[in-house]
């Protein structure tokens, strides 16, 4: 496969971010990288199904669905993914018997089942299946890891306490090569490709980033391995320091949270002005690490 | 799931008040829609429409498959319409409710049963391979009348989805990238458009596209599906107060109205949109 030509092989495609588009949902986030893109909306503390109750701390509730068809098992795996990574960075146990429901829509996905011509004439040279099916194509690590970011950054925008953030990054080895934020086409040709989870905070990773989550698909050694968590790393602070730079521009703070002895209080409510101050205590806990 | 909450007696009493002297809620007089908007991906056939802060993106997507035996020269057409807690978290991830399955019905109606999409031009090799065009509606916020705008959405995703070009020699077929062959669009015969009315009392009050404050203390619903050509291809009154005819007449004759200029918006964002997105070269 040709080299990417477009940018280096360590570097990510364009980031976008935006919150709360939903009108409906408490929380609601856009996260793209290049032309993936996610939406997640969150929805609670509020009433839980009494079967699902749980006494000490509330019950998180995932769904994940696809841009095209039906959700299938690797949906509810991706549901599974999400729930190991999030339930132990949420302070669940502020919010007991109720319920945080968050829902990930894939908004945009891009699909190559038929960038590659073929024929269905046996002397053909290319595999020659019957039918063209939409589930033939795999699911995409680019698509999970902007998932996650999504995930967080919806938790963000609902205000949900959280103990720090939670931030993703895709990488695949195509012939040998390492490929940050792997595009479609790469990932199809890729030998391995991992997500990495690096979560950010007070004892939950610093301002380093620990690494809490790593999904591997193919064969790899282990060095490669170490060698694409490294990388992984240093893209996972780039992409903080994005989400960052946008939230504090949105809520037009600049670096550390503002005194809260100057902001003048029966004034805002008017005007909306109860968000940044939940903002500023999710970034405090960024600030501090 | 949470049930919706129930408006407060003043928000009704507010709203029917209003109403009662031809003003609502939002500014908007009773035989307004709101702004309709249309957003196209960086894919052929994907669509987002947004009618006010209600929010739909569909995507249409086509594979290849085999036809039913009884039926080899006929296509699929397959819409995939269900509701995500995103929406609002009164509704139930996996569990259609009474509202959802009616919507889906409507839908059903509105673009198949309607024949917009020739399912015939779908063929390949008779009895053997067919397209099936998938349209996944995804309704990302409900602010009242999703409805109305997953329609305008569909038809407008199907109107820009292009499928791949494919050559038969033989029973041979062989589908062309979109790279190689300039990709195929779909053959649509009309533009059928959902438009819902809300009735409020026994007064006869009837606004177009309800918010969803309205759409809960409504009395009843009546939904028309009309096309350009003034073709009534759905008229779907589910329950609710009984209307005389009369009234039914008025609605159509606005719906009518408000058809054309729903179809020259659509027209107009296509043809932008062509223009941006290069597609095929003469």
């Amino acid at each position: 496969m040709a080299p990417r030509t477009d940018r280096s092989p360590t570097a990510l495609r364009p980031l976008a971010l935006s919150q709360s588009l939903l009108a409906r949902a408490d929380g609601s986030t856009k996260f793209s990288f290049g032309n993936v893109s996610v939406m997640a909306s969150i929805t609670g503390p509020t009433e839980v199904r009494i079967r699902e109750e749980l006494v000490d701390k509330a019950t998180l509730e995932i769904n994940v669905r696809p841009l095209r068809g039906l959700a299938g098992p690797s949906h509810k795996a991706a549901e599974t993914l999400l729930t190991s990574l999030l339930a132990p960075l949420i302070l669940l146990h502020l919010y007991p018997r109720s319920l945080l429901q968050l829902t990930l829509q894939t908004l945009s996905s891009s699909s190559t089942a038929f960038s590659t011509a073929f024929s269905t004439s046996p002397s053909s040279l290319t595999p020659s299946p019957s039918t063209v099916t939409l589930q033939s194509l795999p699911p995409s690590s680019a698509e999970s890891a902007a998932r996650i970011n999504a995930s967080m950054l919806a938790l963000v925008d609902a205000g949900v306490a959280c103990k720090g953030m939670l931030v993703a990054v895709a990488v695949a080895f195509v012939e040998g090569e390492l490929r940050l934020d792997p595009t479609q086409r790469e990932e199809e040709m890729a030998t391995s490709r991992h997500v990495f989870a690096f979560s950010f905070g007070v004892d939950v990773g610093g301002t380093e980033g620990e690494c809490v989550g790593v999904d591997s698909v193919g064969q790899f050694e282990v060095d490669e391995l170490f060698e694409a968590q490294s990388l992984a790393q240093t893209a996972t602070q780039a992409i903080l320091a994005f989400i960052r730079k946008s939230i504090e521009t949105r809520y037009g703070a600049t670096g550390a949270p503002p005194p809260a002895a100057v902001k003048p209080a029966p004034a805002m409510k008017e005007e909306k002005m109860e968000l940044p101050e939940e903002e500023s205590e999710g970034d405090e806990s960024m600030d501090d690490a | 799931m949470p049930r919706e909450v129930d408006p407060s007696i003043n928000e009704s009493e507010f709203l029917h008040k209003a109403l009662q002297q031809g003003l609502r809620t939002d500014g908007r007089s009773v035989y307004d829609m709101r702004d309709v908007k249309l957003t196209f991906g960086d894919e052929l056939g994907w669509v987002e429409c947004r009618l006010g802060e209600t929010r739909v993106v569909v995507q249409v997507s086509g594979e290849i498959v085999k036809p039913l035996a009884d039926r080899p020269y006929e296509g699929f057409l397959v819409i995939s319409t269900e509701i995500s807690p995103m929406a609002s978290s009164a509704y139930e991830a996996g569990r259609a409710s009474d509202e959802e399955v009616l919507m889906a019905r409507l839908l059903e109606k509105a673009l198949r049963r309607s024949e917009a999409v020739d399912r015939e031009a779908l063929c390949i090799v008779a009895g053997q391979k067919v397209w099936s065009i998938r349209v996944d509606v995804h309704f990302l916020d409900d602010e009242g009348n999703m409805l109305d705008c997953a329609s305008i959405a569909a038809i407008t995703a199907l109107r820009h989805f292009r499928r791949p070009d494919v050559t038969v020699i033989g029973e041979d077929v062989t589908i062309h990238s979109m790279a190689e062959h300039v990709p195929v669009p779909l053959a649509i015969h009309h533009t059928p458009i959902c438009l819902t009315f809300a009735f409020f009392g026994d007064d006869s009050l009837a606004v177009l596209d309800p918010s969803h404050l309205e759409s809960l203390l409504a009395s009843g619903t009546l939904t028309l599906t009309l096309n350009s050509q003034q073709e009534i291809c759905v008229l779907s009154k589910a329950g609710g107060v009984p209307l005389p005819a009369d009234d039914i007449m008025k609605v159509i004759q606005i719906g009518v109205q408000r058809v054309k200029e729903v179809d020259a918006l659509i027209k107009s964002s296509l043809e932008m949109e062509a223009k941006k997105t290069v597609v095929e070269v003469r």
